[in-house]
């Protein structure tokens, strides 16, 4: 449901229907005249383009939060790139171990799949998660090294669902090391070992 | 941020109409008390409860710019 048609006694009040039946703000939508006769004007609503919408949406969300964001959204294979910068605030955009940036991703992702069920979406603040990528990967191959010397199992820090297909995806190129988790929940830990089949 | 919760609930339920958000200002604290109609209770918290801990984690950030900390409940 991308576009309706309302009417009402007059332009803004025609508008204010099409906004009611789509439940988003005046800011995220385009709107078309239709017929405009003295008693009665028709509109066409139509959610704007994937990437203005998302851009209002974020930054909505971001100022009524009090924040003064910089927005910016670049687009890659997979989908569209959000990335947030704001003065002095990253930190707490960010959160403990990213927990408000996995919020807004999730807030974000969720009121854009009403009306683009196919985009994906993939939120940052400050290119945090490319940094940490970046560390992920380092942290990782430094690890598998110095199991492969010893040959003890190493355990990693306890890793969110992505960071540990990251890792994964990493030790998939280094041969001689395997990759489990124990525990469950927060104490969820990965742990790198060495393998035995290619000794 | 009570404009914020309206929104992003209002996007997510079925009555749209019957959400309501109270908010109580205190000295170190805001709460929230967020309405919404029968049956939408589960919307709004979500699988394993996600939407709404992304909620209260977005207010909790919102909030300690100025120094205090949220409370978001949710009655149906």
């Amino acid at each position: 449901m991308k576009m309706v048609r309302a009417s009402g006694t007059n332009l803004a009040e025609a508008i204010e229907n099409g906004i009611n039946i789509l439940r988003v703000r005046k800011e995220e939508i385009d709107c078309e005249i239709l017929s405009e006769t003295d008693g009665e004007t028709q509109v066409k609503v139509t959610i704007k383009e994937p990437r203005q919408h998302l851009s209002e949406l974020a930054s909505f969300i971001l100022t009524s939060c009090g924040f003064k964001p910089n927005i910016r959204i670049s687009k890659d294979d997979k989908g569209l790139y959000l990335n947030i910068k704001t003065k002095h605030t990253d930190a707490i955009l960010i959160g403990k171990k990213g927990e408000t940036l996995w919020s807004l991703q999730y807030l974000i992702s969720r009121l854009m799949k009403r009306f683009h069920p196919n985009l994906k979406i993939l939120v940052d603040v400050g290119g945090y998660r490319m940094r940490r990528n970046n560390f992920l990967k380092k942290k990782a191959e430094a690890i598998a090294c110095i199991v492969l010397q010893t040959g003890r199992e190493m355990a990693l820090d306890p890793l969110t669902k992505k960071e540990q297909q990251i890792v994964e995806h990493k030790l998939a190129e280094i041969k001689g090391v395997k990759i489990y988790t124990i525990g469950k929940g927060v104490s969820k830990n990965v742990i790198i070992a060495p393998n035995d089949e290619f000794k | 941020m009570k404009e914020l919760i309206e929104h992003i609930v209002k996007a997510l339920v079925d009555n749209p109409d019957k959400v309501a958000v109270n908010e109580i200002d205190g000295e170190k604290s805001i709460i929230f008390e967020l309405r919404v109609g029968e049956g939408d209770l589960g919307k709004v918290i979500g699988k394993e409860g996600r939407t709404a801990k992304a909620i209260r984690t977005i207010l909790t950030a919102a909030a300690m710019k100025q120094g205090k900390r949220t409370v978001l409940e949710i009655i149906e």
